[in-house]
Parts: structure tokens; sequence; C-alpha cells
């Protein structure tokens, strides 16, 4: 039986016809003319009775305020009609504008991570909380997303520009098959230069093993030239347990491309790594400059460490890493732990604590830290100061994040 | 604006054509994904800035709305179990829709590599296509594509070794027939 090789492969492929199109320029121009003038006028073009309609609609509005503190018993049930028409109609423009917005954007894989954070604003409002500081907009590094959400992102590990540590990052699943979003991390990240991701070059999730186990192909050839050091070769390896482990993976099964046991110069040969358990994290952050999103950076520590001991390491940066700490030096914490789920913090600032990038990302930082312990909410308290700093309660319980450092770009 | 179109269409249009022709196989899905990559352009045309060239900005939006038409679809071939199921390729080969007349009178290796390339993930197939049957060098295809050139060369070789994988299982599936 004869066997192909490669210049086989590549002959064939320039053996293949070309495909011409049966279609006229005529054809086209036609169909294309014809929906740049439906799409154009509509969206820049305001009718001139929509000044009109929108003093109705305010007038109307404010009678039907006025009839909620005057009104009859009928004339409630009538604005609350009104508020259900409203509600309908609210929705249809909303999904009228989500038709625009997808028909207008270029193929934009980042419109789930909108309706994300528009979850979080919903949250915050839906939970009838008076807002008196959230004016301002703060960038969350964390993501919060309904159970049907769940497998629309995906969290990547992705080393730093000096292969020192990891930094996750979750962006919406670039394809159906979530395993198979490792293959993206190159294309996702390439143009990002405080991040490494050509160190994923030689690796290719390449299927399941019959066990269910995934299997992951690196090609020698390029870890050669690409995975160099121990230190790089560790944080590869890492980086794809931490990925699989995400979906309940325990052991992720290796091969060269050649369908032989996988190797890297200093690793060694292996086929197969268990996923290890994972142990209790600090949270610091990771700033590149002003005009770059930054991150919060895990670091594992001993369990031996309590919650308390974690969040007082938080108050420290690493200088040599260049990652700052995250929680301001001068507060008092106060740990409870109220049952296995639920920890309670009192906050004991020196100075009443003032919306800011800051403290969000204090909060946020402890939630993480929170949920490497093991713990689902936070009974955050904060005596004579602000109430809560976007969704999070700072008088009361927070759930921790589903997912850390949304890519916002 | 037509006569933007005009040159756009008489400098690319059948290569356009042919590249997503290749990644769908299907004559009409391949007319409204031109016509959508037209009005892309056109709507963009303004901001073009011209870091790259226009055959590359083309082909990186036909890119984007071929990918972004497979996700809608929900239709991408997994290459998970079929790795593993070499003895179904034969069958599987032989099961998919007719195939365009321009190949049809092509041999039968030919034919069973048109068929092959369903076979591939969405990466292999576009470096495939870009690289063989559009003839673009490594650097063209690594700009269409947003990719570093050394992952372009990576990609095509996995693709070469998993087509030649693909081509051997589908010529036994044939011959145990």
């Amino acid at each position: 039986m004869s066997k192909y090789e490669n210049k086989d492969i590549e002959k064939l492929l320039s053996e293949m016809p070309q495909i011409k199109d049966q279609q006229t320029f005529d054809h086209y121009y036609d169909k294309i003319a014809e929906q740049l003038d439906e799409n154009v006028p509509k969206r820049h073009k305001k009718p001139v009775w929509m000044p009109l309609l929108a003093t109705a609609a305010g007038l109307f509005l404010a009678f039907i305020v006025g009839m909620q503190f005057f009104g009859s018993g009928s004339q409630m049930e009538d604005a609350s009609t009104f508020d259900a028409n409203m509600g309908q109609s609210t929705t249809e423009e909303r999904e009228g504008s989500e038709v625009e917005k997808n028909t207008d954007d270029d193929a934009n894989n980042f419109s789930s991570m909108d309706e994300a954070e528009h979850f979080n604003e919903d949250t915050a409002e839906d939970s009838g909380m008076e807002s008196e500081i959230t004016d301002v907009n703060l960038e969350s590094k964390a993501l919060y997303v309904d159970e049907d959400e769940a497998n629309q992102f995906v969290t990547l590990y992705i080393p730093d520009h000096q292969l020192e540590y990891l930094v996750p990052v979750t962006v919406p699943n670039p394809t159906n098959q979530p395993y198979e979003s490792i293959d993206y991390i190159t294309e996702i990240f390439d143009q990002m230069d405080e991040f490494q991701s050509s160190l994923y070059e030689p690796i290719q999730y390449i299927g399941d093993h019959e066990d269910g186990q995934p299997i992951i192909e690196i090609d020698n050839d390029v870890t050669d030239e690409y995975v160099g050091g121990s230190s790089a070769e560790n944080l590869l390896i890492t980086g794809i347990l931490s990925f699989f482990d995400q979906f309940g993976i325990d052991l992720v099964r290796f091969q060269s491309d050649q369908n032989e046991t996988a190797m890297l110069s200093h690793f060694g040969e292996f086929d197969q790594l268990e996923v290890p358990e994972r142990e209790p994290e600090i949270y610091r952050l990771k700033e590149v400059d002003e005009d770059r999103q930054s991150y919060l950076v895990p670091e594992q520590i001993e369990p031996s460490y309590t919650f308390e001991e974690a969040l007082e390491m938080m108050k420290e940066g690493n200088e040599t890493l260049d990652i700052k700490s995250t929680i301001y030096e001068d507060l008092e914490l106060v740990i409870n732990e109220l049952d296995q789920q639920t920890v309670s913090i009192e906050l004991d600032p020196s100075e009443p604590l003032e919306p800011s990038e800051d403290l969000l990302t204090m909060i946020e930082a402890i939630l993480f830290t929170a949920k490497s312990y093991g713990y689902q909410y936070v009974e955050f308290d904060t005596e004579d100061s602000i109430d809560h700093l976007n969704q999070y309660l700072l008088n009361g319980s927070t759930e921790v994040p589903d997912y850390i450092n949304p890519l916002t770009r | 604006m037509k006569n933007i179109f005009q040159e756009l269409y008489e400098e690319y249009h059948q290569d356009l054509f042919q590249f997503i022709f290749y990644m769908v196989k299907d004559q009409a899905t391949t007319e409204d994904l031109v016509q959508e990559v037209y009005i892309k352009v056109l709507k963009s045309y303004d901001s073009f800035a011209g870091k790259s060239s226009q055959k590359t900005w083309l082909f990186s939006i036909a890119r984007h709305i071929t990918i972004d038409y497979f996700r809608k679809q929900g239709t991408r071939k997994k290459h998970t179990a079929e790795r593993y199921e070499f003895e179904e390729y034969g069958q599987y080969i032989q099961d998919q829709s007719p195939i365009p007349e321009e190949v049809a009178v092509k041999n039968e290796s030919v034919q069973q590599m048109y068929r092959c390339l369903d076979l591939c993930s969405e990466n292999h197939k576009l470096v495939i296509v870009l690289r063989y049957i559009q003839e673009m060098s490594i650097k063209e295809t690594a700009n269409v594509l947003g990719w570093s050139e050394s992952k372009v060369k990576t990609t095509q070789h996995r693709a070469l070794k998993h087509l030649r994988d693909i081509m051997e299982q589908a010529k036994e599936g044939v011959e145990d027939e």
C-alpha cells in the first residue's frame, strides 16, 4: 500500500481546481447597493416626528408619575398597566438595537462580554440599593455570569512578557469546543506585548482520549525554538493544567507531533500529568501602563496560611516582579468564618473609604482570595464608610465572582 | 461607491469567492458571505489606513466573516473523536454533499482531497486554503490571519500531517469496501 508524503499532499492541493463565480458584477452591485441604502439612512436620519413623540412621551410619563402620588386605585392600576407595556416595549427596543449591533459590528467576539457587564449593572440596580457613590465608572477585574452563560467564557493563563508568572485572563469562548480555546491563545494575545503568548505556539489540543482526558500535542521542533529554560517550560505546563482545571479535568495527556511521548528539554519526557489540587492564592495587581488594562495576578501560597494571613500578605507587593499590593496597608481586617461557605470581613480603615479604582481592586482581590479558600460569600462590614461599590455590598453579603480579569479590548 | 466596488471586484472577486467557497463548500452561502464582505469593506473603506495591503485587508475581513458564519451555524467540524475513529473515515468521506463540477472532472485523489478538507480544523483549513489554493506567501497568510509567520509555518506543518493521515485513512476505507 502506498503512503502519502507531504510533497504528495502539496501536489494534490496545487491541483485543486479554480472555482469560478457564475454571478455577474451587476448582481452583486444591485444587492450591495440595496443593503447599503437600507442601512445608512435609517441610522443617521432622525424622523421629524421624533421630537414631538419624545415630548408627548415625557408629558405622559409625568402624568403617570403624578397619578402615583395623587391617584386612586384604578389610576394606579392604569399606571401598572403602563409599566408592563413599557417593560415590553423596552425589551423590544433592546432586541432591536441588539440586532443592529450584530449587523454593524465587525466579527466581534466580545459582544457576550458586553452583555455580561450589563448583567453586573443590572444586578446592582435590581438590588434596590440607593446609589450614593456608584456614578464613578470603575474598571472591574471580575465577571459574574448567569448559569446559562457559564460556557460562554473561558479563562486562559498567559505568561507575562518576562516569563515570570501567569496571568489569568477571561475571554468569550472563541470556539464551540471549550478545550480548543487553548489553541487561540497566541492569536488572541499576539498583539499584546505585555504577554508572551508565543510560549503556547508549540502546543495544540488535538482531541480527547477514550477515557475522556484531553490530549495536548507538543511540537518538539518548535519547543526547541520557543520554549527555553525550565521556568518557561514550567509556566507552559502550569498554564495548560490550570486551563483544564477550570473544566474539572484531573488528568491531561500529552504526546509529541510524531505521536510519541512528549518531551520538553528541561522538563523531560512525559505522557500524562495530573492537575494538582488548587492551593490557596493571594491576588495582587499587575499594572502595565495607564493606557492598558491592569490585571489581578494570583500567587499560590502554602495551605498552612490562614485566610487572615493571606490577606495580610496582600498588603505588600512584590518589587522583583513589579506586582503591587491590593489591600491598603493601614486597613485593619477582622475575619470571622460564619460557616463553610461564608466569611465575614470587618474593614476598619484609618480614614473613611472613598470610591476609587484602588478600592474596587481591593474588594475584588479579597473576593478572589476568599474563593481560593473555598468560600462562596463574603460579608463585608464597613462602619462609617460607603455602603457599596459597583455591585459589591460593603455592608452585606457578596458572592465571589465567576471569572477573573475579563479582557476589555 | 460604484467605482470603488468595481475596482475591488475586478481585482479580487474571483480570489475572494474561491477562498470563501473552499471554506464553506456551498455556492449560495459563498455568494451571501462575499456580499457581506463587500458591504463591510465599503462601509469601512474610508477608515482603511493602508497599514496592510488592500488584498490582505479584504481577505482578513473575509476570514472574520467566514469564521463568524461557522460560529453562528455551529457547524464547525470537531477534529476530536474523528481523529481517533479512523475506521469511519472512508464512510464519512463518501457521505459528503455533492462536489462541484470543477472538482468532479478531476481525478479521484483530488476529489478525495476536496472532501478531506472538511475534516480539518478551522485554522488548518484557513492555512491550507490561503497557502495552497490562494497561493499566498507565508507573510501574506500571516497578515490575513493576524498571526506570526512562525505560527503559520507550524500550523501548515500540522495541517499537512493531518491531511496526510486522513487521506491515507480514506484510501484504506475505500480499499476495504
